[in-house]
């Protein structure tokens, strides 16, 4: 695979810096183009062309650098800087990363059809934003933004390993804000790493319509929302969430080591607690080997190759997201979870694709089992605290049940329970896993990356609604 | 040689450009990061880039070119040209700012960037372990040199720089945070940061379960910022037009009570600039006063959909504020630590149900107290549930002491009081 950027820039980077104990060098090109189409009319068309050079060196502590001057003298320049800050005395026994195969590979992630020109992804926004004004709902107002880009990488350190990845991402969100008076909004994203094959499979002028015509409804027909203990059944959309929020970022290794504890917080799981019961049978998985997803990769940015991570397995802590630096520190290998979200970013620890596991029930019997309780498909508000145990889900579409069958839409149930609490209330899963697209923010200067969220739908038993 | 941004104007103009505008970032950064009491990582990035808007007969054409060439220009704008060409109209665009560009003044400091930036970190983090055990955070500073130019004969030249400090320290499970931030040296004390967030956590320390229930709530500066800022992004023409903001027509009307007086100032805080994106100069704009909504932040075409003059706030496609300010009250911040209630010393996660009603949660973290008679109790696990236009209508008081704020979670450097407000709703996990 032939790059459009000058590989031996990386090398010459390695080459220079003598006398380092590890050198890691990072050249990235993205193609990237965004519109953006609000209430109707395009805003605006935007394209660039980013490219530059990063270097990361460690010699007793950590230096990274990054440059946007693809010269000699810039690289030089990047080099000797962060060899200097790396050479510090601040740390007792000198920061090590854990050790690694070494990797010579190229590896594309597959487009089978290019992205189009303007024109028509202009046509293909205004036909998501006819079947939206076709809902007859009272649109208030919308906006949608559609993103497109190829990332071209090269990745070399002073260990050896060489690796050149190309990779197409293609993502769309909107907003809508539905009724004149009474209000509801709903928010969606989609993305898919690959070419223009994936919006059709998308269906955003069918969730667009349907999510406006629910606002609608709820606006006119939405009933209070019961109180007090009862069973839920969640769909995709919220069990996927819930895997990132309550089990992905809590199984970071850097939070529990505190390396973010200033900003993205610590974790409420700490090192000794693999292997201890958190609740339930659940399995929740993080693999960004996942076929065309989101989040996908072959090796991260340190060079290690993907593989399928266990978080959690038969309810228990099984495996924590790894880079090589936190590996070390916890005497352990990386299982290849280092991501940064440009050249200019440190590779951290993030994830890919989190999701529950699927279990064997129909969504049906999920119903079947529910005599007086709430259905959650789609959600607004949510957050957690910085520890990853006190959560709070609100339901945008949601509904009640009665004696197994699905009844009126309810306005706004709200699911706030600690993760503990929600793992060890899951009494059944269904078998309909679902994917869906997200930017996951972490990292200090802030790193958003493309991810999936996923699972199937879930049932919880005697859950407090409030 | 012709410089490269007038080479810009020129090459969009001769191919078909209406507006262009070209505006250069020179910038250097250098950040430190500290966590479990040692340095983690030490960075520096250098840049040079060009962002380049073209209008073309009201398609709008947005690029930036690193490390720009007058190849990679030409490329860009042939690109832009041909991309409008496929592009539908932009009926409501009002142009870009025509003017004479007489700027106010910022305060630059050169030196910020090649200051030695390591003994400030151990000096904060050595002032916050003298009260705690643990402490993590972050040390950055940057200089920037922006030259813009546009079709309009906006010629101009800025150079701004920024510090700050943001600290958190803790003991087993309590936790305190302080910040810092500046445009000059002179005007940094980070050592303070470090102590304040020391002291937070010492009093945070072995924390009782919150209880749910309606409260006063008083809010430190660290806390309040998250909110103001929520209110001063809502105030954007942008986010008014696109149903995120809880502002719709409110022009004029009464959102909060009489002791809130909110100022978007571009020229005084961290994000202070003389020009917008336009070449519009940048000043203060009262977005509210005593409680009632007096203008939203607008661009040129915004403001023109407005009926109304910009207030320097472009962004092109989305006007924002650059730094806020919020009047003092007339009550010292220990006169409103007397009240009952809760006191929030910071919260993040601030989310929203519906962005134009404004119903949101958000999340205590760091120290939060729950005050009785004098006396506090520190407190943990609770979150407020609420309306945001709710609680500027239960503002009840400021403190006359005022605070910068800027951190990983609040972008929008705000300068402002301690608050205290009646009636929040507080609810928690189980």
């Amino acid at each position: 695979m032939k790059l459009n950027i000058d590989e031996d820039l990386a090398e010459f980077a390695i080459d220079y810096a003598k006398n380092v104990d590890y050198i890691e060098a990072r050249i990235e090109r993205t193609d990237g183009n965004s519109l953006t189409y609000k209430n109707g009319v395009l805003e605006g068309a935007s394209f660039g062309e980013s490219e530059g050079m990063s270097v990361r060196i460690m010699n007793g502590g950590i230096g990274f650098a990054s440059t946007n001057s693809l010269s000699k003298k810039s690289i030089r320049a990047i080099v000797d800087s962060a060899r200097k800050m790396a050479s510090i005395d601040d740390i007792d026994e000198g920061m090590k990363l854990a050790g690694a195969k070494i990797v010579e590979d190229s590896w594309e992630g597959p487009m089978k059809i290019d992205f189009p020109n303007v024109e028509e992804k202009i046509e293909f926004l205004r036909e998501i934003d006819r079947a939206l004004l076709d809902s007859k709902a009272a649109v208030m107002a919308r906006l949608i933004q559609l993103d497109d880009s190829i990332n071209e990488k090269y990745y070399a350190n002073s260990e050896g390993t060489r690796i050149s990845s190309k990779i197409p991402r293609c993502s769309l969100f909107y907003l809508i804000s539905i009724g004149k008076t009474d209000s509801e909004q709903m928010s969606r994203q989609y993305g898919n790493s690959g070419g223009w094959e994936f919006v059709n499979e998308w269906k955003v002028e069918r969730d667009i319509s349907r999510d406006a015509s629910i606002l609608q409804k709820l606006i006119e027909k939405g009933k209070k929302p019961p109180r007090g203990k009862m069973d839920v059944i969640l769909n995709p959309m919220v069990t996927g969430l819930v895997a990132h929020e309550s089990c992905g970022h809590p199984c970071e290794a850097d939070r529990i080591l505190g390396r973010e504890a200033a900003q993205a917080g610590k974790s409420f799981i700490k090192e000794d607690m693999l292997g201890q019961k958190i609740g339930g049978n659940t399995a929740v998985i993080d693999d960004p080997l996942l076929p065309n997803s989101y989040g996908y990769y072959k090796y991260d940015d340190e060079g290690i190759g993907a593989r399928k991570r266990y978080l959690m397995k038969n309810g228990k802590i099984n495996e924590f997201l790894q880079n090589r630096e936190t590996a070390f520190l916890m005497n352990t290998n990386s299982n290849a979870s280092a991501r940064a979200s440009s050249f200019d970013r440190e590779p951290i620890v993030r994830m890919a694709n989190t999701y529950i596991e699927p279990g064997d029930h129909s969504f049906e019997e999920l119903l079947e089992g529910v005599k007086y309780g709430v259905y959650m498909a789609s959600f607004m508000e949510w957050n957690i605290d910085d520890k990853r145990y006190n959560q709070k889900y609100v339901g945008e579409e949601a509904y009640l049940i009665k004696n197994g069958e699905i009844g009126h839409l309810i306005k706004h149930p709200v699911l706030e329970i600690t993760t503990p609490s929600f793992y060890k209330s899951i009494d059944a899963v269904g078998n309909d896993l679902e994917f869906y697209a997200a930017t996951c923010g972490k990292g200090d200067p802030i790193q958003g990356i493309p991810v999936w969220t996923g699972g199937p739908s879930v049932r919880l038993k005697e859950v407090r609604m409030i | 040689m012709m410089e490269i941004e007038a080479y810009t104007i020129k090459k969009g103009k001769e191919l078909g450009a209406d507006d262009i505008i070209a505006k250069s970032i020179l910038s250097k950064e250098r950040q430190i990061r500290f966590a479990k009491n040692h340095i983690s990582i030490s960075k520096e990035w250098t840049s040079k880039e060009m962002e380049i808007f073209m209008a073309v007969d009201k398609r709008l054409i947005f690029t930036a070119i690193d490390e720009p060439t007058e190849e990679k220009i030409d490329r860009s704008i042939q690109k832009g040209i041909k991309m409008a060409e496929m592009m539908e109209k932009k009926e409501d665009y009002g142009g870009i700012y025509k003017g004479e560009g007489k700027y106010g003044k910022i305060i630059y400091d050169p030196e910020i960037i090649n200051e030695e930036m390591i003994p400030i970190v151990r000096e904060t983090m050595d002032a916050a372990l003298s009260k705690t055990k643990e402490v993590a955070g972050v040390l950055y500073a940057f200089d920037e040199k922006i030259h813009l130019l546009s079709s309009e004969g906006i010629d101009s030249l800025d150079n701004r720089s920024g510090i700050y400090f943001s600290l958190r320290a803790f003991i087993n499970d309590a936790s305190g945070h302080g910040v810092e931030c500046s445009t000059s040296l002179k005007n940094f004390h980070p050592r303070k940061a470090g102590e304040e967030a020391g002291e937070i956590a010492k009093m945070a320390l072995n924390p009782k379960e919150g209880k749910e229930g309606c409260y006063d709530v008083i809010f430190h500066p660290l806390a309040f910022a998250n909110l103001i800022s929520c209110l001063a992004s809502s105030s954007s023409a942008f986010a008014v037009d696109s149903g995120i903001s809880f502002l719709i027509n409110k022009l004029n009307e009464k959102v909060a009570t009489n002791v809130l007086t909110l100022v978007d100032d571009g020229l005084y805080g961290l994000n202070s600039r003389k020009f917008d994106d336009e070449g519009a100069p940048t000043g203060k704009n009262e977005i509210i006063k005593d409680g009632v909504l007096q203008t939203y932040l607008h661009n040129t075409s915004t403001a023109k959909k407005y009926g109304k003059k910009t207030t320097g706030n472009a962004g092109i496609v989305a006007p924002h504020p650059w730094n806020v300010v919020v009047s003092p009250g007339n009550k010292s911040k220990e006169k409103l630590l007397e009240e009952n209630g809760i006191y929030i010393t910071n919260v993040w996660y601030t989310r929203f149900q519906n962005y134009r009603t404004g119903d949101f949660s958000t999340i205590p973290r760091d120290g939060i107290f729950l005050m009785k008679n004098g006396k506090m109790k520190s407190i943990k696990n609770i979150r407020i549930s609420d309306n945001l236009p709710r609680i500027f209508e239960n503002l009840e008081y400021l403190s006359k002491e005022r605070r910068w704020i800027y951190w990983w979670e609040t972008d929008v450097p705000s300068f402002l009081p301690y608050a205290l407000v009646r009636d929040v709703k507080i609810t928690r996990s189980r």
